[in-house]
């Protein structure tokens, strides 16, 4: 192909990812498998085989085409849906999208899985397509997996090639010069000596060809004879035996079945010539699979008087004595397929086993990688009772001669495509931050031109004064609608995070053996993208957790007078500027009591500490902090729960727990709507403004100076609300001249970073106010103590400050320790006379 | 100008075809140049936002057009006294090439002299110097019109230790 098609494999890449996600979420919505549930999941699957065959992901394609053979069933009805195929498919979902990962220079698709996955697929589709319908090249697809270097060509030309100047010993030479070529010809059709047109083709050619080339490349070949015969092009896993008429035997080697055969019921339409189709061609095709024994039915046929001698009045029952699949068979009718009733059966019933047990046994098979395609033939099922009347919706799918080539896949990839990209357009964030920015820069402009109408205003006054003040009342007005939408470009519902959670919960709960019902609402809920891509990882975390600890087994629930079915809820809502999604679980609820005790045990808190029941459970979140020890005894996975906490806090959220023994627990996180935008509190030191993000803000109080106690050189803590706070002055911190004149009492903004409080001494509180977000880093670097800066509406450069980076940077440990040991004794009641001594013991 | 300057432009032009282009500025009455394609914008001092607790050459930061940009005052970077900055001081904004790309900076200047085309014969390397003006942060000298001009060269300059930027992981936004 030409046109370089590396550009979109991106976009194949990303759309793809979506599908699976779309496909995984129907799934598992499909209990109610409504049409339209299965649609969708068709759909997402044909996008993917159509995307992922225009870009050469072979594997991707082969794999989804079963797939997608499977839901086509599903979607017309010829499979219910049952749990153990939903599970199946959720697993094929996530074949698929290891084999992407793969062909996107990811880590290695484990093919044991994929072949697992794949002979389950096949053996599903086998069970009913006994019946009639199957799509033709699922064979060919399942054999391209194993070999790649050598390929089959099936190659059957009209007897009239010849006419049409065209030698096929000279295609079999250009093959040749390809790579090793191995030539069978088919004598079966040649017609007696003195029936015999010289200038007729009447063989046929079976071709193995050991080479590395591409598909393309033996098309390109057999190029000007496309229209005069039947070519069949697929790799071969029989690509090992030399001798080309051992492929029934090589079947047979490979097979651990005793040798099966097929029962054939070919009933052609009667006018299946006129379109040019000879069925003794088909049945001379038949017998190039294994030796046939024809019956001819003739109990249609008219009077002589009423013959037509261009109509076929006869039906014919074949026994095939072969190892082939099913697939094989069906190919050889492919060209007839809406022109006949055709029922295949096998002719031995020697497999009464049930498909899933078949797929556990058959798993050696698929191991050795080779024997997969007989697994169809070793596991189908008989359905006897197949109505006559059967047609072959497959018929329509593939409607051509040829195998799907990537040009055909891509031009239905697009069909797909439209169907469900109606509303949406893929844009580079970089282009949406870059439009942010700059509508950021339009409001800074017109918060400048205002104060400028403003200032005019008050010197002169007249009607154009006037003018100019209700234009800037409007282009504010105008500007901030504009920043508002713009903002809304990167906002996105959380329902994209939510949406694998019922996936996470189903798995979680089949593993624990725990009955699950999971409730999500508010999935709609926007939240920025950058947010979203931060929280999933803390959120299914959460989830786990929830799964894992609150809710009991089954048996628990009963005991305890509940449903036996645990209740998760996933809710998402608005509150005052921020998301806040709320994980409610019904279960047992945190142990307060063993919490308290391992919080002890890690010296985490002293005994001596009064706590309420809340703030024990705060303890979860503490660093060093097992979750799984302290609150049930089934194991932990991966991460604690103080990892989950500061990822949150990272985004500048806050993560609680509220918990009530035996009834359930509920985690509630609260992220800021966006990263670029955040509320402030702006604050003046010495000569400059600064903000200090609204949400690490506890309180803000003007502090009298007798609260305030000294401890160690200008260490301070600050009394407030039965609670020792270490202070932090900025001015100090900063290395900014002190205040001259010793106040009364100082401006103080309590705030709080990963559990600890602290104030900072101010020397004057302002607004608050939205800011964008700019990063220092970009021009400059990463300063301690900063989350990066602003620009104020006077255009001047604000710096927002990072809370937890201040305390790292300013919070003397020892002054903190103080803090602490101090809270505790005032806690108690106890003296202050241990106080100093502690201190000194500190210091 | 004087009336030398046609007969300056002509050198110029003969030279525009091998020769680089600076811009020479002033401080503390020496004379520097720097390469012109490095030269964004030229802007008058303006108040900055002091990032508190840095070196006292690094102003602060400054709003251009939305993009916030350190602004370095570069007698202060080379240990000179430091001056009122008045109407002809002059904060040149140029471009920095480091290891996470380009970067903007602005550094302030006594005064913008003249524009010259300098070819490659005509700067002499630069001796090796100690003190303030580090010999790396220099590409050479060239002599014009009986004084020392000093090529200098910004990437060594500004991603020197105290403004090198620091790799962290994190990015705001």
């Amino acid at each position: 192909m030409s046109i370089d098609l590396s550009q979109f494999i991106s976009t194949f890449l990303e759309e793809s990812y979506e599908g699976l996600e779309v496909m995984e979420s129907s799934l598992l919505n499909m209990g109610s498998a409504d049409e339209e549930t299965i649609n969708t999941i068709f759909r997402a699957a044909h996008s993917i085989k159509g995307g992922a065959g225009t870009f050469g992901f072979t594997e991707v394609a082969d794999f989804t085409h079963i797939v997608e053979t499977l839901l086509d069933e599903l979607r017309s009805g010829k499979q219910q849906i049952t749990s153990s195929l939903t599970n199946l498919l959720l697993e094929s979902v996530d074949c698929i999208k290891m084999l992407l990962e793969a062909a996107q220079d990811g880590p290695e698709a484990d093919s044991d899985m994929i072949l697992r996955v794949q002979s389950a697929l096949e053996t599903a589709l086998g069970v009913e397509n006994s019946e009639s319908d199957t799509t033709p090249n699922v064979a060919q697809e399942v054999i391209s997996q194993s070999d790649e270097s050598c390929w089959k060509i099936t190659f059957i030309p009209n007897s009239g090639l010849l006419q049409s100047g065209h030698e096929p010993a000279f295609m079999f030479e250009a093959l040749a010069g390809l790579g090793d070529l191995n030539v069978h010809a088919n004598t079966e059709k040649l017609p007696e000596l003195f029936k015999l047109d010289c200038e007729s083709v009447y063989l046929k050619w079976e071709l193995y060809l050991h080479s590395q080339c591409s598909e393309d490349e033996i098309k390109e070949i057999f190029e000007w004879v496309e229209d005069e015969c039947e070519l069949h092009i697929e790799r071969s896993t029989y690509g090992t035996a030399q001798t080309s008429n051992a492929e029934a035997d090589s079947l047979a080697s490979t097979s651990k079945a005793t040798p099966a055969g097929w029962d054939i019921l070919f009933t052609p339409a009667d006018t299946i010539m006129e379109r040019g189709n000879e069925p003794s061609f088909l049945l001379e095709a038949l017998a190039e699979l294994g030796p046939i024994d024809i019956d001819v039915s003739t109990a249609n046929l008219p009077d002589l008087n009423s013959l037509n001698p261009e109509k076929v009045y006869l039906a014919w029952r074949i026994a095939l004595q072969s190892e082939c699949e099913e697939q094989e068979i069906r190919e050889v009718f492919e060209w007839v397929e809406d022109e006949c009733q055709l029922e295949i059966y096998p002719l031995q019933a020697s497999n009464s086993e049930q498909p899933n047990d078949a797929e556990v046994k058959n798993t050696d098979n698929a191991f050795t990688a080779q024997a997969d395609s007989t697994l169809d033939s070793t596991t189908a099922k008989p359905v006897t009772s197949s109505p006559p009347n059967q047609t072959t919706p497959a018929a329509n799918k593939v409607p051509t001669k040829q195998e799907s080539s990537p040009s055909k896949t891509g031009v239905s990839a697009k069909k797909g495509k439209t169907a469900s990209e109606s509303s949406s357009i893929r844009v580079d964030t970089d282009k949406v931050d870059a439009l942010i920015n700059r509508v950021g820069e339009l409001v800074i402009t017109q918060a400048m031109l205002g104060q400028v109408g403003d200032e005019l205003a008050e010197i002169t006054s007249g009607t154009e004064i006037e003018r100019l003040q209700a234009g800037l009342e409007q282009l504010e007005r105008n500007t901030r609608d504009l920043q508002e939408d713009v903002m809304r470009v990167r906002m996105l519902p959380i329902s994209f995070v939510f949406n694998r959670f019922p996936r996470l919960v189903h798995d979680v709960s089949g593993k624990l053996g725990k009955k699950v019902e999971l409730t999500i609402t508010g999935e709609q809920t926007e939240i920025d993208k950058t947010v979203m891509e931060k929280i999933g990882d803390p959120m299914v975390h959460l989830i786990r957790n929830s799964l894992d600890h609150g809710l009991e087994t089954p048996e628990e629930r009963i005991a305890a007078g509940k449903s036996e079915t645990g209740h998760v809820e996933l809710s998402a809502y608005h509150q005052g500027g921020y998301i806040i999604i709320d994980i409610i679980d019904d279960g047992r609820g945190l142990n307060t009591e063993k919490i308290y005790n391992k919080a002890l045990e890690k010296g985490l808190i002293t005994a001596d500490q009064p706590l309420t029941d809340d703030e024990i459970n705060e303890l979860v979140f503490k660093p060093g902090f097992s979750t799984a020890d302290a609150v049930s005894d089934l194991s932990g996975r991966g991460v604690g729960m103080d990892v989950v906490r500061r990822n949150i806090e990272s985004l500048g959220g806050h993560v609680s727990v509220k918990s009530e023994p035996g009834h359930g627990s509920t985690f509630s996180v609260s992220l800021p709507l966006t990263l670029a935008i955040l509320d402030g509190q702006l604050i003046r030191v010495h000569e400059e403004t600064y903000i200090i993000p609204l949400i690490a803000i506890v309180e803000t109080i003007l502090a009298d100076s007798s609260d305030i106690s000294p401890i160690a050189g200008e260490d301070k803590l600050l009394h407030f609300r039965d609670e020792y706070i270490p202070l932090i002055n900025l001015r100090s911190l900063f290395k900014l001249p002190p205040v001259n004149d010793q106040l009364d009492s100082s401006l103080i903004a309590i705030v709080e970073s990963g559990g600890q409080k602290i104030g900072l001494v101010v020397d004057e509180l302002f607004g608050q106010q939205q800011v964008v977000i700019k990063s220092l880093e970009v021009n400059f670097k990463r300063i301690d103590g900063f989350a990066g800066a602003t620009i104020l509406g006077n255009g001047r450069v604000a710096l927002i400050l990072d809370v937890e980076g201040l305390i790292k940077r300013g919070l003397n440990f020892e002054t903190a320790a103080v803090a602490k040991k101090r809270n505790a004794i005032f806690e108690n009641g106890n003296s202050s006379s241990s106080n100093s001594s502690n201190y000194k013991a500190a210091v | 100008m004087n009336d030398t300057e046609w007969s300056e432009e002509t050198a110029m032009l003969e030279q525009k075809s091998n020769g680089q282009q600076y811009l020479s500025f002033l401080l503390d009455d020496e004379e520097f140049g720097l390469d012109i394609l490095r030269v964004q914008e030229l802007r008058g001092w303006t108040p900055v936002t002091q990032i508190p607790d840095m070196p006292s050459y690094l102003k602060g930061v400054l709003n251009l057009r939305g993009a916030i940009i350190p602004i370095i005052d570069l007698r202060e970077r080379f240990g000179l006294e430091t001056v009122e900055y008045g109407p002809t001081t002059v904060v040149i904004v140029i471009k920095v090439e480091s290891e996470s790309g380009e970067r903007v900076m602005g550094i302030i200047v006594d005064a913008v002299a003249e524009t010259y085309t300098f070819t490659p014969d005509q700067v002499q390397p630069a001796p090796q110097m100690k003190g303030v003006i580090n010999s790396e942060y220099i590409t050479g000298l060239v002599a014009q019109d009986e004084k020392m001009i000093v090529l200098m060269d910004v990437d060594e300059l500004m991603n020197s230790d105290e403004l090198a930027v620091e790799q962290s992981a994190d990015t705001e936004v």
